[in-house]
């Protein structure tokens, strides 16, 4: 990341934070997307965090760590877009995937789709260290510092996450298996 | 695949599936409400002044003391022409447009000696944006005066409220929608509004906010308070 760009932004320079825009949102929106699930959600995080991110820019302390700063923003987003979100959907239920899992290739997109309701089942804050660990990469420690948590807190996160996709994904072969002992 | 291995490979390999380029429409919808976003003043604020020795407090206040008498004084020398509000009638002023004029202000605007930058020790925390014991501060929108916020020394922020005066030392906040920027805002919703009271020291160097009603009441304990004046250098 270029820092003359983020220290002319500091000072207010907007063409300057366009660029620095370009640069980062794609990186952003992966982000969003793979936290929410959901293309209209992912945008507004993306919108409302760089807007956010103009706004704050001059207390950035330290314009090298612009990167990590401002994915903080965005996952901070994705906190209020999910619970924006739930207002809307707070009774409508992950219905079980229909049909079970076959032996050929279709079994792999079954798998998919049993990780993506999982997935969606788990806190948002969860989610996150998830996916920043598992997609972007980072170890635990940088996700602590990025999302000014303790390292333990971003370690349980990550732990209950892996642990709630497993528990949901042995709860749904069951299912699966019950369900075919019935028909 | 339900032992945490697999499960992890099989979560890594899905996570790559999905776009990995932000959507133009995004990006330039974002980019235009940047075109009309004032950025917030960085104000560098002293956190250090909790942690001075104690002879250099006794200066710093011995050098504001001398700063606000001769601030006094000076106001003084120019015949009350700086006193806020309305003016009232004058024979002896001569209109002068615009030399000496104040920015138009919405009426209910907070007054423009109130704006900028204020200070006190948390004595609770907020989660996710203070601790208790840490320094906070208290912004006012040097800009309009029509907005309020909380800042924290790591950059964070929360609890914006629009500001309505109700009367001189009466003020209305209410909690603007998700889709403005309101930073933390722990219990507070949307439209919640809290009616305050507000004075200021005769020198000037304290503001004193005292919650009549609010609708949230993280709101009243992190604003209600008296807070001290943060010099704008």
């Amino acid at each position: 990341m270029d820092r003359d760009l983020v220290e002319r932004a500091r000072r207010g320079d907007r063409e300057a934070f366009a660029v620095l825009v370009h640069q980062v949102s794609d990186s952003l929106y992966a982000v969003a997307h793979r936290i929410l699930r959901d293309s209209g959600l992912a945008e507004d995080a993306l919108q409302n965090a760089l807007v956010l991110a103009w706004r704050r820019i001059p207390h950035l302390r330290e314009p090298d760590r612009f990167e990590a700063w401002i994915h903080r923003i965005l996952v901070h987003a994705c906190y209020d877009e999910s619970q924006r979100a739930r207002q809307w959907t707070a009774n409508v239920r992950v219905l079980p995937f229909d049909g079970p899992s076959t032996p050929d290739g279709t079994a792999v997109i079954a798998d998919r789709d049993e990780l993506e309701r999982a997935f969606r089942r788990l806190p948002i804050d969860q989610r996150a260290v998830f996916v920043l660990h598992h997609y972007v990469g980072l170890p635990l420690v940088e996700i602590a510092e990025m999302l000014e948590i303790p390292a333990g807190t971003a370690r349980s996160r990550l732990h209950y996450a892996t642990r709630g996709l497993q528990d949901a994904l042995s709860a749904d072969a069951e299912l699966a298996v019950s369900g075919g002992r019935l028909a | 695949m339900t032992d945490d291995r697999s499960i992890e490979r099989a979560a890594r390999s899905w996570l790559e599936i999905g776009p990995t380029t932000a959507p133009d429409r995004a990006v330039d919808a974002a980019l235009l409400r940047i075109e009309s976003t004032p950025q917030e003043r960085d104000l560098r604020i002293p956190w250090r002044i909790t942690v001075m020795p104690m002879p250099a407090r006794v200066a710093a206040a011995a050098l504001i003391g001398v700063l606000l008498v001769g601030g006094a004084m000076f106001a003084f020398s120019w015949g009350g022409r700086s006193s806020v509000g309305a003016p009232g009638p004058s024979s002896s002023t001569v209109s002068t447009p615009s030399s000496e004029a104040s920015p138009a202000i919405a009426s209910d605007a907070l007054p423009s000696d109130i704006w900028g930058n204020w200070v006190a020790q948390a004595d609770h925390s907020i989660a996710g944006l203070y601790a208790a014991k840490e320094s906070i501060q208290l912004t006012i929108d040097a800009t309009d005066g029509k907005h309020l916020w909380i800042e924290t020394r790591n950059g964070g922020a929360g609890f914006r409220s629009a500001v309505h005066q109700l009367s001189p030392g009466e003020v209305k906040l209410v909690t603007p929608s998700p889709s403005y920027d309101q930073g933390v805002t722990a219990s507070c919703t949307e439209g919640q509004v809290g009616n305050y009271r507000w004075s200021r020291s005769a020198d000037g160097t304290s503001l004193t906010l005292t919650a009549i009603d609010d609708q949230c009441a993280d709101r009243i304990v992190t604003l209600a308070r008296t807070w001290t004046l943060l010099p704008t250098n």
